[in-house]
């Protein structure tokens, strides 16, 4: 029997080989993108999940005492339908507290200690032999590491790898890259250019897998950090570290947990006495297995954000949504030219679950068919993909049983969902149906219009969505930012003190002589916002304000306007006089502080000379608004020196750079950036938004197109009879092309209707999330139903202009 | 073998109620071979219809081999019907995906027959037919009288008791229509039993009684 209803479902699928080919390409891309999402969703829960010692090992945690209050607490929509933790965890501890955990609690076996896995981790530089590098993510880790956590060892022993203060465990890409070839181990190198310790290869690592958020490119002894001894003297003073405890066979967690704060509570009272008494109540230590690590932001080498996950998937499912409308539009379209083969088969016996089982079988070979070529699809769009959510998922690290259940899996269900409702439909044909001949059958709009409504109305969304995105995005990289950005070339440096002060003066003077740099200046921190946050109260009230450490002519070289008292200069030595504390501080700084503040006083409230204000520029995203600055005059280190630069000059600027940086300081790389663009780089994560909608978008549409122009064809067909007699009637082809599309147009208008509030909403959610935004307007609505009503116009008219410009005899005649 | 009593089978149409079919008497014994005769509209596909068991009627009695049918429901009425009824239709109403050899098979798929068994049972009735070469032949390859062969072939497959045919030779030019109602005479002496719609005299004569119905009503018996 089954081999009968394949069979049947073949022969039909080839027949009608307009329809089959619509459903097969709409599926088959709609299934590609949930395969895709399906690999996202796994990848990302497979993080961490390949040590061996997995359901052993947690991560030690600490609610937070420090955190802001000022920060919002409200959540809106999409940060509630994420259920992101907006508080944050402390996730480092004092290097001490490792021996009195394990000397107190037997049920600990091991402790491992590492830190430098944070994305933001500072680089290193690193030297083999006369090979300079910087480099990322250099692990310092106790030297239990390779025996805790499953990072196979190509060469060296796992557990004395890293015994001793200068033993260093590279990855096999790492050891390429500095000695070329792969087995490394003997060889030396030198680590931020202390000479005095040179670093023996003990070791050569497998490359950490992608789905490991323990992320690694060098990894030394906890004892080799040349701040160690530091640290422990230090006692509680510094938290810098991560542990990951390893917990004996059989301990129950809960119990455990409840064990080791009550411990805590004495033992770890001294590093609470200066925080606020009403967070050390609630304060606490909590185990996180080490699988789960990855959903917190917080120091973690990989962060599986759950408002992505969330999203994405909604997108997917809208996408497959429509696929699996089309089909069921077109099927229920396509009764029509069923209705004699089923009442006959009810004639000569079928019962109506025959009939159920032969329809769905074509829909499931349909799809069986589609799932084929979406695995296809996704394989060769992998890299797209890849590049498109930031991620690196490969077809290595799933495995083909799981490829295969997700293939057979999503064919049933789409099967199921697209093909059951046809089924009923086609099956409950009355037989005697077949007998009275010359009956029209048209398609019930009760089953197709609601179809279509649902389509356009998504297809509006999303391309309203695309709009207003896409205006934001514009409006956030045009908007003022109240400083030049343009031609302002950023070199970064690593170096410090005395060293940053020779690099400084050197690249300056070199500079200085360049008549194609215009200016020169510095700044010490990054650009993406992240500065000091200095605390300080106002009338009673915390207050924050963050701080900027800058060079000389800051405020001329990216032309903010000192708009009140001076810029720092050099000629005036009370600027550089510690205890007077001399700073510019911004407007809105200037404003909070009141009538007190003084320019040229020292103020009490924030300790420090204010000697001008500044006006207001924004430098971090946009999604904030413009807070309190304070910019002081750097004296330790500048992350970045920058100059301007006259236009057309670039190019040869650099160069001069290179060969100058080269000269004064062969220890470190020559690295640098444009300012322009790091801004633009803190929007990376909207900007990839804008590219999933927009690709999303243009899916979506296309595929609800591929479904309406299917459906054009067959509910043509099906008039073809009533064209037939109105052109003999005398209706000319215009009459009958705006007969044919009429209907389509007022379905469009209903979508619009549903879509409008639904979008409208949505998308004022997201741009509360920007301090800065555009006012959604109604001339947005206004282009994407034109659009859509355009798009749909023209797939429908293929049809219609050939049913108009038909041979009324050709379709009277079978009569 | 049947009996229909008082059947009545109207539509209503406004105020107005419009008789299909009128206070229709019929009894029908094994091994007949009856026509059905009368102008076009005159309700002899609809009566047919009736006894094929394909549609209701509104009012009266319906007995088939002992069996009331007006008191079945459609599930009973339908396993009824496919164990003792063939069809034969004017325009064949072959399925056209399927070849020769698959539409015969498809009311034994439908009855839920063994595979092998099925085999010998097509086998067999392709060879009485004479239509073995054309089994793997799809519908649209095949003329018209060889069509229909077709179509009896499968209305026979499944051994039915009774054969409704309605204007079985409508389609066909004289001397097919002549070869089809030779093998319904041969078929009615081997004993089974079939009830005709036919406009052509000749082709009733090939019967052994005539109801002529007039405006839904029996104007003979």
């Amino acid at each position: 029997m089954f081999k009968t209803y394949f069979k049947i479902a073949f022969r039909t699928l080839w027949k009608n080989k307009i329809v089959s080919s619509i459903n097969i390409i709409g599926l088959s891309i709609s299934i590609a993108l949930s395969l895709l999402l399906f690999f996202y969703v796994r990848h990302e829960q497979s993080v961490d999940s390949f040590h061996s010692k997995k359901d052993h090992l947690f991560r030690l945690e600490a609610t937070s005492l420090f955190a802001r209050s000022d920060e919002p607490k409200e959540r809106n929509f999409f940060q509630q339908l994420s259920g992101i933790n907006t508080e944050k965890n402390q996730v480092v501890f004092p290097m001490v507290i490792a021996q009195d955990i394990l000397s107190v609690f037997p049920e600990v076996k091991s402790i491992t200690r590492m830190s430098g896995n944070s994305e933001d981790g500072y680089d290193k530089i690193v030297k083999a032999g006369d090979k300079v590098f910087k480099e990322s993510h250099i692990l310092d880790a106790d030297d239990n590491f390779f025996q805790n956590f499953s990072f196979p060892l190509l060469w060296g022993n796992a557990k004395t790898a890293l015994q001793g203060n200068n033993s260093v465990v590279i990855t096999n890409t790492m050891a390429q890259k500095l000695f070329g070839n792969k087995n490394a181990v003997g060889k030396t190198l030198i680590i931020d250019g202390d000479s005095s310790r040179l670093y023996t290869i003990t070791g050569v690592a497998k490359d950490v897998p992608a789905n490991s958020g323990i992320r690694f490119n060098m990894v030394r002894s906890v004892t080799a950090a040349p701040d160690y001894q530091d640290r422990i003297k230090n006692r509680f003073n510094t938290s810098s570290h991560e542990y990951i405890l390893e917990l004996q066979d059989g301990v129950n967690t809960s119990v455990f947990k409840v064990k080791l704060n009550n411990w805590m509570r004495g033992y770890y009272q001294d590093a609470l006495l200066n925080a606020d008494p009403e967070k050390v109540k609630n304060y606490q230590w909590i185990l996180r297995p080490l699988d789960e690590c990855h959903y917190e932001a917080n120091s973690w080498g990989h962060y599986t954000n759950p408002k992505v996950l969330n999203l994405l998937f909604s997108l997917f499912l809208l996408i497959l949504l429509l696929a699996c409308v089309n089909y069921i539009l077109l099927a229920v379209s396509n009764v029509v030219s069923r209705i004699k083969e089923m009442g006959l088969r009810k004639i000569i016996g079928a019962g109506r679950w025959n009939l159920i089982m032969q329809s769905w079988f074509e829909t499931l070979l349909t799809t069986v068919i589609c799932t084929v070529v979406a695995l296809l699809l996704a394989y060769t769009s992998l890299p797209v993909f890849n590049g498109m959510v930031n991620t690196q998922i490969s077809f290595d690290i799933i495995p083909s049983k799981e490829i295969l259940l997700a293939g057979i899996g999503l064919s049933l269900i789409i099967s199921i969902i697209a093909g059951f409702y046809p089924a009923f439909v086609v099956s409950g044909t009355k037989p005697v149906a077949v007998l009275k001949s010359g009956s029209t059958f048209k398609i019930n709009p009760r089953f197709s219009n609601p179809l279509i409504i649902l389509q356009f109305s998504i297809c509006i969304i999303l391309v309203v969505s695309i709009i207003v995105v896409g205006a934001q995005m514009r409006h956030i990289s045009r908007k003022d930012l109240g400083f030049d950005k343009e031609q302002i070339l950023l070199i970064k440096s690593e170096a410090m003190g005395d060293k940053r002060k020779m690099i400084r003066e050197r690249l300056f003077n070199y500079a200085n002589a360049q008549p194609s740099i215009l200016g020169m200046s510095g700044i010490g921190g990054s650009l993406t916002g992240s500065y000091n946050y200095n605390g300080f109260k106002l009338h009673g009230e915390q207050k924050w304000y963050s701080q900027i450490r800058v060079d000389y002519d800051y405020f001329k070289l990216l032309n903010i306007p000192v708009i009140e008292g001076r810029d720092f200069s050099k000629n005036i030595n009370s600027d550089t006089i510690k205890k007077a504390r001399a700073c510019v501080v911004n407007e809105t700084f200037f404003k909070l502080l009141g009538p007190d503040a003084k320019i040229g006083a020292y103020n009490d409230i924030i300790r420090s000379t204010i000697i001008g204000v500044s006006k207001d520029y924004n430098f971090e995203t946009l999604t904030k608004e413009i807070g309190p600055q304070q910019h002081i005059l750097t004296d330790f280190y500048e992350n970045y020196f920058m100059f301007k630069v006259k236009g057309g000059e670039m190019n040869r600027t650099i160069e001069g750079f290179r060969k100058e940086w080269k000269n004064i300081t062969n220890e470190y790389p020559f690295d640098f950036t444009f300012l322009d663009d790091s801004l633009m780089e803190m929007y990376t994560a909207d900007l990839r938004w804008q590219k999933i909608i927009n690709t999303a978008g243009v899916f979506a549409v296309f595929i609800a197109c591929l479904g309406l122009f299917g459906f054009s064809l067959l509910s043509v067909a099906n008039r073809a009879k009533e064209v037939g007699i109105r052109k003999v009637l005398g209706a000319t082809i215009a009459d009958i092309s705006i007969l044919l599309s009429r209907k389509m147009v007022g379905l469009i208008a209903v979508s619009l209707a549903i879509a409008t509030p639904i979008s409208w909403f949505l998308l004022n959610e997201w741009l509360q999330e920007f301090a800065y935004r555009i006012n959604i307007s109604w001339w947005m609505f206004l282009v994407a139903g034109l659009l859509v009503t355009t798009t749909a116009i023209i797939t429908i008219s293929f049809q219609t202009v050939k049913a108009a410009l038909a041979n009324p005899v050709r379709s009277l005649r079978a009569e | 073998m049947l009996q229909l009593k008082k059947i009545y089978k109207w539509v209503n149409n406004g105020n107005h109620r419009i008789f299909l079919l009128k206070d229709i008497h019929l009894d029908v014994n094994e091994g007949e071979f009856i026509s059905i005769m009368g102008p076009s509209g005159s309700g002899k596909s609809t009566l047919l219809n009736v006894i094929g068991m394909l549609d209701g009627f509104d009012e009266g009695e319906y007995h088939f081999s002992g069996t009331s049918v007006h008191q079945l429901k459609e599930k009973q009425r339908a396993s009824l019907y496919k164990q003792y009824i063939g069809f034969v239709f004017q325009a064949y109403h072959l399925i056209d995906e399927l070849t020769v050899y698959e539409n015969i098979e498809t009311p034994l798929l439908y009855q839920n027959i063994k595979g092998s068994e099925r085999k010998a049972m097509v086998a067999d009735i392709l060879d009485r037919f004479n239509i073995v070469a054309k089994k793997d032949l799809f519908p649209a390859q095949l003329s018209g009288g060889q069509q229909q062969l077709v179509g009896i072939a499968r209305a026979l497959i499944a051994k039915p008791k009774l054969l409704l045919a309605d204007e079985p030779t409508g389609n066909l030019n004289s001397k097919q229509g002549e070869e089809i109602m030779e093998l319904f005479r041969q078929l009615n002496k081997e004993g089974m039993t079939i009830i005709q719609v036919t406009h052509s005299e000749k082709n009733a004569a090939y019967g052994n009684r005539i109801v002529n119905l007039l405006d839904g009503m029996i104007s003979n018996a």
